[in-house]
Parts: C-alpha cells; structure tokens; sequence
C-alpha cells in the first residue's frame, strides 16, 4: 500500500494480530481488510460500523444482491480490487456463479428480477456521472421497489464510492482467486465489523 | 435511517475529529476545492493516483498521516455528494 506507514504504522498488538491471521489462514490480510486497523478510531471504526449496516443490516434485499450492488459499483469505478472481491462474495452468497457473472456481462439480459436490474442500473448510473433524477428513480418504484429498498441500495453505493477510490488511491494489492474466495468466505461468515 | 445515521458519524468523525490535519484542511479535501492535484483525482479519477502524486504532495510539506487522513476526507466527500444528490431525487420522486 502506499503511503508507506499503511504497511508499517501499525501497533505491535496488531502486527501481532496480523501475523497470526497469516499463520493460521496460510494468506496476509486483504489491504482493504488492513487499512481499517490504521488509527481506527479516524476512520477504521466509523467506517466498518457504516459499512456492515449498509451490507449486513436489516434490508429486504439479500447478502447476495448487495454483495452484487458492491461489485456493480467497484466496476462502474473501475477498481479491479472490489471487482474481484465482491464479485467473489456475490457468486458465493448466491452460490450461482454463472448468474453473478451474467449480470456482470450484461444486466439486461440477465435472469434476474426487474426490480433488482432497475437498481443495480441506478447505481451504476449514479456512480458513473455523480448523480441520479427524480424520473430514474421513478423507473425503479415502478418495478416495485420501495422507497426502503433504494435506501438500503444507496447506502451500499455510498460504501463503495469511499472504498473503491482509497482502494485505488493507497493502491491495494489485487488477490488471486484463491485469495478473493477465502476473502469472499470471510465476509460471509463474519461481515465488515 | 440507521444507515444514514451511521454515514453521519463516519462524515462527522472525518471532519470533525481529532487528526494531524486542520479541520479547514480536511473540509477543503471532502469539498474537493481543487487546490490539490493528488486529492482531486482521488475525488474524481482516482484510478489515476500513482505514486508521483504522493511523491509530489510529501516535497510540498505533507506528512503520510496528513495524507492518510486527506484522501480519506477526498474520498468520503464525494461519495457523500453522489449520496446526497440521490436521496435529493428519491424525495422528489416520492413527494
């Protein structure tokens, strides 16, 4: 990562912590999952709070459509890190890979529900030009998506746009398959806390 | 409302919070005033963040916390505009 202190500022109780995740998981920590132990109570804490709630909490939409909505963001950003990570997360939340990897590939004729299409639409339309209309959010309530659902949607856009642009700025070490399935399983088990 | 509760405290605790940077500071990264190069791309182009960027901001006088801290502020400042400027549509398309 950079700057440098991100691999080597952190307290010895966490290098501690980090050594041992290595030793037993056979993997160093995910950047994304080091940064937040780098004085979290600036960002590391909030962050993670906001962001299990946006991905975790209560929601009518799954694990595995916000895993998806996570993805969609990244790879409207273009951030090869959360692309593979969420990317990984969603295909196993849904244990259907070929379906994550079709909406990926083509939201429209993807087999996936019109509400589901219309907000992971909104959100890369949001997430590429920085803003939305009334008359697009009128689209996705005319599938029937609530007003609670776009919520909980834009809440997990709101994550993304942070995450994806300091995964790029403190340049994150992408992983290989291997390493975003094992983080994949992480995040399922365990969430952002 | 949770979740913009918990936005709230995270945006809150940027700006506001304790840090090596002035509160003015960061509130100028989250606005992305465009007085610094390395921020504004984290702001808007962040896939073009390369370490000439940092290496520039650290020869003119910042310290990597300082950094830390304001690409953090660049960064949740302009989620937080696409954040808000979509609930600002949400509410006009349910009034």
């Amino acid at each position: 990562m950079r700057p440098e202190v991100l691999n080597r500022g952190y307290k010895p109780a966490t290098k501690l912590l980090f050594g041992m995740i290595r030793l037993f998981s056979g993997r160093p920590l995910p950047d994304a999952a080091k940064l937040v132990f780098y004085r979290p109570g600036f960002y590391g804490d909030p962050a993670k709070r906001f962001t299990h709630q946006a991905m975790r909490g209560p929601s009518a939409w799954s694990v595995g459509d916000r895993e998806l909505m996570a993805a969609v963001v990244s790879r409207a950003n273009e951030n090869a890190f959360c692309i593979g990570a969420h990317t990984a997360t969603a295909e196993q939340a849904y244990a259907d890979r070929p379906l994550v990897r079709a909406v990926l590939a083509d939201p429209a004729t993807a087999p996936i529900e019109d509400g589901l299409g219309a907000t992971l639409r909104l959100l890369d339309k949001l997430t590429r030009s920085g803003t939305v209309t009334a008359a697009e959010m009128r689209e996705v309530l005319a599938t029937g998506v609530t007003r609670e659902q776009i919520e909980d949607a834009l809440a997990v856009c709101a994550a993304f746009n942070i995450t994806n642009r300091l995964a790029d700025a403190f340049d994150f070490r992408v992983l290989d398959e291997a390493g975003f399935a094992a983080g994949a399983k992480f995040l399922l088990k365990r969430g952002y806390q | 409302m949770e979740k913009r509760a918990a936005y709230q405290i995270l945006v809150d605790r940027i700006l506001r919070g304790p840090g090596e940077t002035s509160t003015e500071q960061r509130a100028r990264a989250f606005e992305n005033d465009g007085a610094d190069p390395l921020l504004s791309k984290v702001a808007t182009s962040p896939t073009e963040v390369t370490d000439a960027d940092f290496d520039t901001a650290r020869a003119a006088g910042r310290t990597e916390d300082q950094l830390f801290e304001l690409v953090i502020a660049a960064a949740v400042g302009e989620s937080t505009r696409m954040y808000d400027a979509a609930l600002a549509a949400l509410d006009e398309a349910t009034r």
